[in-house]
């Protein structure tokens, strides 16, 4: 019962009602972290561990000993649990938490498919509740012409690999010791911070593949010879970046948390800014690698700020949130001092029209529980 | 592409002779062009750079008026000594290629002739080095670049003790943080780096207001004004240029571990994680050579930039001095850097360029300090001796092993002694399985009255479809100095072009042949291979060609790596020493590393197992070592922990290149608090007697030549 370690990947969704349930929920991307994911870290969490067969064969045998010592006198009234509410989520294995974060978040998620001389995929929030779509995030399809004057960064950054190595190797999966480091988070303390951030990039994944597909843009070792990727390229396409999606997400959400909980870190603003740093590095890291183009972090970076922003609000965390559209520029590399307005106008970002996401008592529970982690 | 076929090869030797150039400028321009490096190879070359070495010394004026006087552009870049009006004869230039066609031996001997016509191309020579990217020049610059908009901080003086004597030290290197916060003051926003140059950076500057020739100039000021306004780094030094790729080639700086970066935090870094005080009195300066830096090991194509690094500095260091009030301005400059092959008797072209204005300097009453690495390559086996009694009736063979999967060319020099004729002398090579061959007489081809005497040849391999040529073997007087060299350049084993003819891989056979009517009885005849690594994972495919010898030993009887020459094989490990570092005004490093027979005591130290040395013995000499500093910290924990490129980063750096810099910081240490007199009484010796230091007693003709005699910690 592997949960992030995810060789199946996203596979595992369907696999409600196996033995071992759901498995692969986190393991989008391949090889995982088997650590510090908050969402099932250890085997079984929360689910239960009787599944070998002698274990079950034990149960039956010692049930068929000891039960009549119970007497068989009548049974007892016993208390319910609430209707619909979501104090009762603690109950549930960690892989049910994630089914309903995920449902929840993907049933106020629309995507428009524009096709005509510019072609672009528009993302949506339409809440449960009613109300309009609101468009959040708009991205044109460049031409080829933009990838084939990408590659040369790519080439580019290629220099970097021997020192990138165990980054790169080591975030095959999702990359949270990256960010644990920077807030010093460790499993028995921050399981529910932890869990924040492995639904983040669960949910930053699935969004990210929505578009991708849609997009459908080759990879840089398709289009050059020499760009000689040193891991195997993803069986996806190349634009957005799901890494950059999921690394920017998850530095959103955090710098809501580390802002929620003003009095745990003495200095606040240097760690936003390192986790602005390290979600740049991990983004960048990919096209290290050779399995991304620059402008691929720039459409990751920003979906990913957006599906941070709605978890925030969803979160119970008011956000005035800016739509964003991005139109990628052929010369532009990916740097975070150029990714906040106005200076990112100059490659390719436009602003949509401010949404409003309702509270989802879900994701609230998580958060509050995150949050009480970081009381002094 | 190229005009190389195997059929015009004789042709491009005939015109090498006609146009007065080295061997190395005969192959990296001539028929070794195709496997040279990208920038070499382009069509489209526009700028052309050379070192050009004069009869005489000739003032600025004299010298740009050469320039003037042609209608091909010339342009230097920036000289000290031109307000005192110092002459030299080593000159630093840029020459446009107006042909803007693809450039030839020919042309380029037209180019450079043109250029000097006023000297006389004939007894110039010229060491060209790699052309400057178009976006890296200021071609409306004119003759000479503007003056830098540069004032004093006042805090400098304020915050010096009255004692301290405000001095600047320099550091060349590549992947130079200059921002790194372990150059700033101890407020974080004062930089004590008052000048860096970076090379090859696009300029970004208007022409008028261009105060260097190529890459991109910036003053304390501006450097203060980029840390004020980018707390992200990476930022900051894409803002700064300083992250371009030049010819395709990346900048080191977007790394985390360079070379730059420790180099000059151990000569100059004040670590505020370490509670370290600023050295207020100690000004900055940086040179940041090309990014084409790493691609040539054998150091052809940088002495230009090395030589207008050395000259900047010095320049920038009188208005350092004028600027501070400080008569004389003591100045030390560390150059972790160096080559394994050349004459190794101080007479490099670089080597005395170097120190022409040193001496220049050190005349006018100015302290003038050069700290170099005695280099790495001790168990390299790249350093060969021949005695006169090696020859055996009358002939004297060896191995050079090329390794397969080269990709670029290897070199192989045989130094006579000087004032020794090898005219009854002969060559011949021998390829792996007899696939090539090549003898040639060391004779002076007549026809080539111009210039050095000198004599190529080719070196061709047999195809079934014909000869192919993979090699060239020259002859030359180096720079007519009684020293005689045989130069063997091999194509790469692996081209990067496979269609282009390799140099078959494995032992080639070298036999040196001494006629009866030669001297019997002369000094050793050396030999010294080219360094051929792939320095930094820059992916340029070297790899390194050796001397191969079954006599020689690799392990000693203890089983641990042999630190001693045997009598039984001509391949040595004493002689090994930095090929630039045997000049008169330099100070030699080398490396060491406390010893587990003495408790690890730090003042009883052995050399680093790497570190290269001069001779040992009584016959003979290649340059010695002056004083060792640490280059490991033990023999299980190598290498010396410095700064990474980014503030509070740190990488562990191996390599006599990490012991250098130290010593420099000591000098600097002692330039600014000894008197005038002292220093003047020390600058015979190269400073070496005012930088505090132990001395190493007992030691073993070995242990000295390695050690030198003294630790600096």
């Amino acid at each position: 019962m592997a949960y992030f370690g995810g060789i199946g990947g996203i596979g595992g969704i369907g696999g409600i009602g196996g033995i071992g349930g759901i498995g692969g929920i986190g393991g989008i991307g391949g090889i995982g972290n088997l650590n510090a994911t908050g969402l099932g870290g250890l085997l079984g969490a929360g689910g239960g561990s009787a599944t070998d067969p002698l274990t079950v064969q034990g149960l039956l045998t010692s049930s068929q000993a000891i039960s009549q010592a119970a007497g068989n006198s009548s049974s007892h009234a016993s208390r319910e649990l609430e209707f619909s509410s979501s104090e009762n989520l603690g109950n549930w294995a960690d892989w049910v938490r994630g089914s309903l974060f995920l449902s929840d978040f993907l049933s106020e998620l629309h995507w428009e498919v524009k096709k005509g001389a510019s072609e672009s995929v528009v993302l949506s929030h339409r809440s449960r509740g009613g109300g309009d779509t609101q468009a959040f995030y708009e991205v044109t399809r460049p031409d080829a012409a933009v990838f084939e004057e990408q590659l040369k960064y790519v080439r580019s950054y290629m220099d970097q690999r021997p020192e990138r190595t165990p980054e790169v190797l080591s975030q095959l999966g999702f990359p949270t010791p990256y960010f644990a480091m920077i807030l010093g988070l460790t499993t028995g303390r921050n399981r529910n911070t932890l869990e924040l951030i492995t639904v983040t990039q669960v949910l930053a994944a699935h969004v990210a593949m929505i578009v991708k597909h849609h997009l459908a843009i080759r990879r840089p070792d398709r289009i050059g010879a020499t760009v000689l990727p040193m891991i195997p390229t993803p069986g996806h396409g190349s634009f957005p970046s799901a890494h950059a999606t999921e690394a920017f997400a998850v530095t959103r959400v955090l710098e809501g948390l580390v802002d929620a909980s003003q009095s745990h870190y003495p200095d606040p603003d240097k760690r936003k800014k390192l986790l602005g740093k390290q979600a740049e590095r991990i983004a960048v890291s990919r096209t290290v690698a050779g399995v991304h183009y620059p402008v691929d972090s720039w459409a990751g970076a920003l979906l990913g700020k957006m599906v941070g922003e709605i978890i925030l609000n969803k979160c119970g965390v008011s956000q005035v949130m800016t739509g964003l559209k991005y139109e990628a520029k052929a010369e532009s590399d990916f740097m975070l001092s150029m990714y906040k307005d106005p200076d990112w106008k100059d490659h390719g970002v436009s602003e949509l029209q401010n949404c409003q996401v309702a509270e989802s008592a879900n994701f609230k529970w998580l958060w509050d529980r995150a949050v009480d982690e970081f009381d002094l | 592409m190229n005009d190389f076929s195997p059929d015009n090869s004789s042709d491009l030797v005939a015109a090498a002779l006609k146009s007065y150039l080295g061997p190395y400028e005969a192959w990296n321009f001539g028929i070794g062009r195709p496997y040279a490096f990208s920038a070499y190879r382009r069509e489209d070359i526009k700028f052309l750079t050379a070192l050009a070495e004069h009869p005489s010394p000739k003032t600025a004026e004299a010298a740009t008026g050469a320039g003037h006087a042609s209608e091909r552009r010339m342009w230097f870049p920036t000289m000290w000594g031109r307000s005192d009006n110092v002459p030299l004869r080593f000159w630093p230039i840029v020459v446009e290629n107006r042909s803007r066609k693809e450039m030839t031996l020919e042309s380029l001997g037209a180019d450079l002739r043109e250029v000097l016509a006023a000297d006389g191309i004939n007894k110039s020579r010229f060491r060209l080095a790699f052309p400057v990217e178009p976006s890296a020049m200021q071609e409306d610059a004119g003759t000479c670049p503007a003056e830098p908009e540069w004032s004093p901080d006042p805090k400098v003086s304020e915050g010096c003790p009255p004692e301290k004597t405000i001095n600047v030290l320099a550091v060349i290197d590549d992947g130079i943080p200059f921002a790194h916060r372990n150059f700033r003051s101890a407020d974080g926003e004062r930089s004590r780096m008052e000048f860096c140059w970076l090379q090859s950076a696009a300029t970004n500057s208007a022409p008028d207001s261009a105060n260097v020739l190529f890459g991109q100039e910036y003053t304390r000021k501006e450097i203060e004004a980029f840390i004020r306004n980018y707390d992200d780094e990476d930022a900051l030094y894409a803002a700064a240029g300083a992250s371009l790729d030049q010819f395709g080639s990346e900048a080191a700086i977007n790394r985390i571990a360079t070379h730059g970066a420790p180099v000059m935090d151990i000569a100059a870094g004040c670590d505020p994680n370490k509670s370290e005080a600023p050295v207020e009195e100690t000004r900055l300066i940086a040179v940041q050579l090309p990014n084409t830096y790493p691609w040539d090991t054998s150091s052809f194509g940088k002495d230009m930039y090395m030589l207008s690094a050395v000259h900047y500095i010095l320049e920038r260091a009188e208005r350092i001095g004028a600027g501070y009030g400080v008569n004389n301005i003591r100045v030390t400059i560390n150059c972790s850097y160096g080559f394994s092959a050349g004459p190794h008797s101080g007479t490099s072209v670089l080597e005395a360029a170097i120190d022409e204005v040193v001496r220049e300097r050190r005349k006018l009453g100015r302290p003038t300090a050069i700290v170099l690495p005695s280099g790495n390559t001790f168990q390299d086996r790249l350093h060969g001796e021949i005695s006169s009694n090696d020859f055996k009736k009358g002939e004297f063979e060896f191995t050079w092993r090329v390794q397969p999967t080269d990709r670029t060319s290897n070199y192989l020099e045989i130094w006579f002694p000087e004032g020794l004729d090898p005219g009854d002398y002969s060559v011949g090579i021998e390829g792996p399985f007899k696939s090539a061959k090549a003898e040639m007489r060391l004779k002076p081809d007549p026809d080539y009255a111009d210039g050095d005497p000198r004599k190529f040849q080719v070196i061709q391999r047999d195809k079934q479809t014909g000869k192919v040529v993979v090699g060239q073997l020259s002859l030359d007087n180096y720079r007519s100095s009684n020293r005689w060299r045989v130069l063997v350049a091999l194509a790469p084993t692996e081209p990067d072009q496979p269609d282009l003819p390799a140099a078959p891989s494995g032992d080639w056979n070298i036999t040196l042949k001494r006629g009866s009517e030669a001297a019997q009885d002369h000094l050793p005849i050396y030999i010294w291979i080219q360094r051929d690594v792939d320095l930094e994972a820059f992916r340029k495919g070297n790899r390194q060609s050796y001397l191969s010898d079954p006599d020689y030993r690799i392990v000693d009887d203890r089983g641990g790596e042999a630190q001693s020459d045997g009598t039984d094989s001509h391949v040595k490990r004493f002689g090994s020493i930095n090929g630039m570092a045997i000049g008169g005004t330099s100070l030699t490093v080398s490396g060491c590393m406390p010893s587990a027979e003495t408790q690890w005591d730090v003042e009883k130290p052995i050399a680093s197992t790497f570190s290269a040395a001069g001779k040992s013995g009584s016959v003979g000499s290649a340059g010695k070592v002056d004083c060792t500093a640490p280059a490991d910290r033990s023999n299980i924990n190598p290498g010396i922990i410095g700064a990474g490129t980014r503030s509070g980063s740190y990488v562990m750096v191996q390599g006599t290149s990490v012991a250098a810099p130290l010593v420099a910081r000591r000098l600097a240490e002692a330039f600014a608090s000894r008197s005038e007199e002292e220093i003047k009484n020390a600058e015979a010796d190269n400073y070496l007697p005012i930088i505090e230091k132990i001395e190493l007693s007992d030691l073993t003709s070995e242990e000295r030549a390695r050690l030198g005699g003294h630790l600096v910690l």
